[in-house]
């Protein structure tokens, strides 16, 4: 119970200071928006093809600059903020979970505005289904959350982060990929999607007992 | 020193012996000639997958003992296995191109699943390389390579998870479906190739020791006497 009480404290200041911040929407959003507007120009006018290969893309954008917001300057990361927590005695794993939960939920909201971006300006030849398709991004955002966290405290301090996050993160997150954005392409082709659903769903239960496992080991390796 | 010596002059041996063997193996009923290159490519593959369950190994050591020797293993042995997955891959895209087609077939599990398996370890060596902090980096890395190793069972086995242009493996409970010749040939080259890692991990040890000492020197150098440079708490110099 207590364990639950702290998560739920800690995501909620994370949704808190970044409802302060806002740099999800005013930062992350807008240079994935940017993203999405560089590849059609890269292209060309092969408007078959950009709306062939809308749904990959949307999964391939959505994991690189997804994966920001764990490491935005607004999450209570900073050293002397993980020091009061562990004088108040708040448990590694809760504040991992608290982190996730809140990382998930951005993100989560972050693919979403993407989505709806992705619709207007590629018209994508099929679309998944509406149910279907919050499923994956569920699922793919809790798992990339989790990655991400983990990335941000193996990373925190160091001065070459902006790129040693994304190498970290970009090559574990590949079954997430994967699962994903087979999910999408197999509606259309098969309609069998439940393989890859369970992907998701194993590799989201992998990374849970991870981060729960290396929690204080991440702790005391972010101090 | 002698000891290191000794074990490079036998693993260079190794090799000569591995290589002659390897030439004088009949030529492969399909692939001719291109089959040889397994000589090579199979005893790189083993050796990566060995080099990062010791990073692995390393790492679980210093989470226990703290002590810098496990850590230097652990950073040392992935240097190693990230070399050895680079031949590896090269050799299969060599071997591919004129028996498949293509150098690089992304619809291949067992490449695909090596290619990421090398970006993670190149991820492990980077975040080992811009984290100055011995202690801090030791701490961090031992997390990644501890986490990473997962991965290696998974590429092994891809070529039976997912059934896909790589074939499966040639050594099986029932038999191996390569002609005796050439497993004689192959297991003397997995023999090279294991004395040849242990030497290179021996040298590396070695190098790191004395780039740690040289770091402590230069810290002590810049204290200029007065002041002792920082006690590294809980660091235990093995």
């Amino acid at each position: 119970m207590m364990f639950w009480r702290q998560a739920m404290t800690i995501a909620g200041h994370e949704l808190l200071l970044e409802r302060r911040a806002g740099e999800t929407w005013s930062i992350i959003v807008p240079f994935a928006g940017a993203a999405l507007i560089v590849v059609p120009m890269a292209i060309g006018t092969d408007l078959q093809l950009i709306s062939r290969i809308a749904w990959p893309l949307y999964w391939a954008m959505v994991l690189l600059f997804g994966m920001q917001i764990a490491w935005r300057h607004s999450a209570s990361e900073r050293t002397p903020v993980r020091e009061v927590m562990i004088l108040l005695g708040v448990d590694p794993a809760a504040r991992f979970v608290g982190r996730v939960l809140a990382n998930a939920l951005l993100m989560t909201v972050f693919m979403v505005g993407v989505g709806l971006l992705s619709l207007l300006l590629y018209s994508p030849v099929s679309s998944p289904g509406f149910g279907r398709f919050a499923l994956v991004v569920l699922l793919f955002a809790a798992g990339l959350a989790q990655l991400s966290t983990m990335a941000a405290d193996l990373t925190l301090g160091i001065g070459a982060r902006a790129a040693l996050a994304p190498l970290l993160v970009a090559p574990l997150a590949m079954p997430l990929l994967i699962g994903a954005a087979q999910s999408t392409a197999s509606v259309t082709r098969t309609g069998v999607i439940l393989p890859w659903l369970l992907m998701l769903v194993l590799a989201d239960l992998i990374l849970a007992v991870v981060g729960l496992l290396t929690a204080r080991a991440l702790e005391e390796a972010a101090i | 020193m002698t000891r290191l010596r000794l074990l490079m002059v036998v693993a260079g041996l190794a090799a000569v012996v591995g290589v002659a063997l390897a030439y004088t193996t009949p030529p492969e009923a399909l692939q001719r000639t291109y089959a040889r290159i397994v000589n090579i490519h199979v005893p790189s593959m083993w050796l990566a997958f060995l080099a990062f369950a010791v990073t692995a190994a390393g790492s679980i050591g210093w989470r226990i003992t703290r002590n810098r020797s496990w850590d230097r293993l652990a950073g040392g042995s992935a240097e190693i296995g990230v070399l050895f997955t680079i031949i590896g891959l090269v050799t299969g895209m060599i071997w591919g191109r004129p028996v498949w087609g293509v150098f690089f077939d992304w619809g291949d599990a067992r490449m695909a699943s090596t290619a990421v398996l090398l970006l993670v370890y190149l991820a492990y060596l980077a975040l080992r390389r811009t984290t100055i902090d011995p202690e801090v980096r030791a701490a961090r890395a031992s997390i990644l390579g501890i986490v990473a190793v997962i991965q290696v069972p998974l590429v092994y086995f891809s070529v039976n998870l997912f059934r896909t242009l790589h074939q499966t493996q040639s050594f099986r409970p029932d038999g191996s479906t390569m002609h005796p010749t050439m497993v004689r040939a192959l297991l003397v080259n997995l023999a090279a190739f294991t004395l040849l890692y242990l030497a290179l991990l021996s040298a590396r040890m070695l190098v790191a020791r004395l780039e740690d000492a040289a770091a402590a020197r230069e810290m002590a150098a810049a204290a200029g006497g007065a002041v002792l440079p920082p006690n590294l708490t809980g660091a235990v110099d093995g």
